[in-house]
């Protein structure tokens, strides 16, 4: 009897070493791999939002939805830091201040705000096992901070009140009827538009959500530029 | 002789169920470290460009946060200014026509207590470490 439990502890022992440890062990550095992966993917997100000054609402569902298939299974949280604040960006509240820019939903960022990704991969039930005896549980967790380099708010113009849809730069300043650029009219000077050329009248604006506070950053920066 | 062998084996077991995982568990902690390194040093190029100075506390404290998470390792903080003909020296920033180092930003800190950033400076911070940590990251001021 003895000698069969021996046996059947030997057999244990072998089948442990042979196979599932080996197994498991694969398994926690492919999931580890899969993570680093996934960061990378929002870091090149990340630095495109950084030169673009929007996210467009198409990135934020792959993100925040991870319906892109490498961030399956990865919670990504988007904190927009602004003036000091940070607000947590979600989709409902995002698809309700945004804009449309050449053609495309947005949602439009100011120069100076920061963008704060954060990855988390819990720990399932292999790596658990794996990190049992270490009595660690904490799954991964990746953080990144994108600073907004050239901002869609200054670039563009918003005007007036209420919701409303931006007009494109092209659609803002050229005017197919008579082939003109026209002349943005604008509170304060607007150095878009006298680079562009001049010519009477005005292009009428509607305007984006609550942002036009923010918007053109520091008019004597812009002013001081040109 | 099959003592021996049954004892090594549960030897092996005890070792791959604690000190396997807890090798893992140190290179997660080091991943860690040097994720927060980066992610401060993308911060303190932000915080640069939004505020156009670099001021001393701002230098004091991300120095102590790399001597903290990095004690091996370092940064290098580079400041340059670009130009066009004609070549003009000072200028607003106060930033000379070469390139600074972190002893010569240091220097001038030390002696005026901010540097005053314009859109012709260009910043580039550099980690490095001996777990093989290596990170650039900045840009130019606008």
């Amino acid at each position: 009897m003895v000698g069969k439990w021996v046996r059947f502890v030997d057999w244990l022992v072998a089948v442990f070493l042979m196979f599932l440890f080996p197994a498991v062990c694969i398994h926690v550095t492919m999931r580890g791999r899969h993570f680093d992966a996934c960061a990378q993917r929002v870091k090149e997100y990340g630095e495109m939002i950084q030169k673009q000054g929007y996210l467009s609402l198409k990135a934020a569902g792959a993100l925040l939805l991870q319906k892109d298939g490498l961030l399956d299974g990865v919670t990504i949280t988007i904190w927009e830091e602004s003036d000091g604040k940070r607000k947590l960006l979600t989709l409902p509240q995002m698809e309700a201040e945004a804009c449309s820019y050449m053609g495309t939903k947005v949602y439009p960022l100011s120069d100076g705000d920061g963008l704060l990704f954060i990855l988390r991969l819990p720990a399932d039930g292999f790596e658990r096992a794996f990190y049992h005896f270490c009595g660690w549980e904490r799954g991964r967790e990746y953080w990144c901070f994108f600073a907004v380099r050239d901002g869609l708010l200054e670039r563009i113009w918003e005007g007036g009140e209420g919701k409303g849809e931006v007009i494109s730069l092209y659609d803002a300043f050229y005017d197919p009827v008579s082939r003109n650029c026209i002349h943005a009219v604008c509170a304060g000077s607007d150095p878009v538009a006298q680079g562009v050329g001049a010519a009477e009248g005005g292009t009428e604006r509607r305007s984006g959500g609550g942002r036009s506070s923010r918007i053109y950053g520091d008019p004597q920066r812009r002013e001081a530029a040109y | 002789m099959e003592c021996m062998g049954r004892m090594t084996g549960i030897f092996l077991c005890v070792i791959c169920l604690t000190l396997v995982p807890a090798g893992h568990m140190l290179a997660d902690v080091e991943k860690q470290k040097a994720n927060v390194l980066e992610m401060q040093a993308e911060r303190f190029y932000a915080g640069m460009r939004q505020g156009r100075r670099l001021t001393r506390e701002a230098y004091g404290q991300f120095e102590d946060m790399v001597k903290e998470y990095c004690p091996d390792g370092g940064f290098e903080l580079m400041l340059a200014r670009r130009y066009v003909m004609p070549v003009q020296e000072g200028g607003g920033s106060g930033i000379p026509m070469r390139i600074l180092y972190r002893e010569d930003v240091e220097g001038l800190l030390l002696k005026e207590g901010e540097i005053v950033l314009d859109e012709t400076v260009f910043i580039s911070i550099r980690l490095y470490g001996k777990n093989g940590l290596s990170y650039c990251c900045g840009g130019g001021i606008w």
